[in-house]
């Protein structure tokens, strides 16, 4: 598990309300040294409270935004010019990356993207204008009733070095985008979660192990299944705890007395 | 050579998709004798078809569907967490990390069967890959286990068994990395860096959900299963 998330994930443990969701932003992009990091709630889902009045806060450290409106929740930290330009323009009905990654469940990287019409690159060549950067990346995250979060990091660089940045980060922009989404529901109270699930019973003989500072060679050995096996198990149940990793699942599985604690 | 599709946007593939679910019915139907529902144009598609699946399909020279599998995020409805549990001792799996495939067809051609599966293969753990995704989970038949080795990225079995309707049934696991991903390489014979494996991307369009509704495909003359054909 990189470093880089356990940072990330002391700073979200201590947040209690959306309004500091922007200060998480702030991490993320320090965190991997990018321009811009994004979080955009297409929609809660059918369960999230419609709200009439927007509800916008500015980050206070950097140019960026939280925005609350209906279903909606956006933590932004593009310039607050570009989003009032974007916001005017209508871009959302032409964005390319919005519309390719609200169809889509793998990752969008923004240079697979078509930007052969005229539109999408008078698009791109205003954005980057307004201090966006050239390369981006973009995680769809789906959830039930109808949930569409998108998780977006940006940063100006080489064709070459993003790929290798990619390379290295990738896993933890998946676990990241599906992480913050499950956060930004807990803070605004939609109960639908990642996972309806309970463990199994398999699942916490594995995390029972792994609490025990047992290595994942030798709990697998314990359970008589491969390591491969085993480390999809511990997933899985890391996934239906809500956790961002596995000392966090741990924790959780603790604090809730699905295992006990060492 | 691959098409990359999402099921909202297959309709801009007709022939590919039409052919693509009536290979899927002779080799799951008609060959395994599954219980599988089929349209009245002679295609085998299923619930899972309607959730926006992105099909990694492979094609011959002349735009023919070769070789396909499904792709489904285990953190939505997918077959081994749903209706195969029972293998995986009773652990419904679901991660944003792993990723399920079904579904697998590879036309059956002497030699080229293998290379065809290999190639298939490549471009899903590419995808995968590309996606920062550490596995794919399948049921499948027991015999593809074997398909799967001789590709050079052999399934490990995590449970299996034998049922009176669907046969031997195996529930497999792949872990992605970019040493597997060479060894299939190889073993398809592909230069990988020369590869187009860019998803087909469209805006959206309504109404979405409906796209796989098979009134939005325009039906096609009952064929020789394109299996047969190929040269």
């Amino acid at each position: 598990m990189s470093t880089h998330l356990n940072t990330i994930l002391e700073h979200l443990q201590t947040l209690p309300t959306l309004g500091g969701f922007g200060g998480i932003i702030d991490t993320v992009r320090g965190t991997y040294d990018v321009d811009h990091v994004t979080y955009y709630a297409v929609s809660l889902g059918i369960d999230a409270r419609e709200l009439e009045q927007p509800d916008v806060q500015e980050f206070q450290d950097i140019d960026g935004v939280i925005l609350q409106t209906g279903r909606k929740v956006a933590a932004v930290s593009y310039p607050q010019d570009w989003l009032r330009w974007y916001v005017e323009a209508n871009f959302h009905e032409s964005d390319p990356v919005l519309l390719g990654a609200s169809a889509s469940f793998d990752p969008v990287d923004w240079a697979e993207l078509s930007w052969d019409s005229r539109d999408e690159r008078e698009f791109r060549s205003q954005a980057q204008e307004f201090g966006v950067g050239n390369q981006g990346y973009t995680v769809p995250v789906r959830g039930p009733g109808g949930q569409l979060a998108l998780f977006t990091i940006n940063k100006q660089c080489s064709q070459d070095s993003w790929q290798a940045f990619l390379a290295e980060h990738r896993t933890d922009f998946m676990l990241l985008g599906h992480f913050m989404h499950q956060r930004v529901l807990k803070l605004v109270g939609v109960e639908q979660a990642a996972s309806a699930r309970p463990l199994s019973a398999r699942e916490k003989d594995a995390m029972r192990l792994i609490a025990r500072g047992m290595s994942r060679g030798r709990a697998s050995e314990a359970l008589g299944i491969s390591e491969n096996t085993f480390r999809v198990y511990i997933d899985s149940a890391r996934h239906k705890l809500g956790a961002l990793n596995i000392p966090n699942a741990i924790a959780l599985a603790v604090h809730r007395g699905i295992i006990p604690p060492v | 050579m691959f098409t990359l599709v999402y099921g909202n946007d297959l309709f801009d593939f007709p022939r590919l998709a039409n052919e693509m679910f009536n290979d899927r019915r002779v080799q799951f139907k008609e060959d395994l004798g599954w219980d599988l529902d089929i349209d009245p144009e002679g295609r085998e598609i299923d619930h899972y078809d309607l959730m926006n699946p992105l099909y990694v399909i492979l094609k011959n020279d002349h735009g023919r569907h070769l070789a396909s599998g499904r792709l489904l995020p285990t953190t939505g409805p997918t077959m081994i967490a749903d209706h195969f549990s029972d293998l995986t001792d009773d652990v419904a799996i679901e991660s944003s990390l792993i990723w399920e495939v079904t579904r697998v067809f590879v036309a059956e051609r002497g030699k080229d069967s293998v290379r065809n599966a290999a190639r298939l293969m490549w471009g899903g753990a590419q995808i995968g890959l590309r996606a920062g995704v550490e596995f794919y989970v399948s049921v499948t038949p027991k015999y593809m286990t074997r398909v799967f080795a001789a590709c050079g990225w052999p399934a490990e079995i995590i449970g299996e068994k034998v049922t009176e309707k669907d046969g031997h049934l195996c529930a497999c696991l792949w872990e992605i990395n970019e040493k597997n991903c060479d060894a299939l390489a190889r073993k398809a014979k592909i230069d990988a860096g020369s590869i187009d494996l860019r998803v087909h991307r469209k805006p959206i369009r309504a109404p979405q959900t409906k796209a796989l509704n098979p009134a939005f495909l325009p039906p096609v003359a009952p064929t020789t299963p394109v299996a047969s054909k190929i040269c």
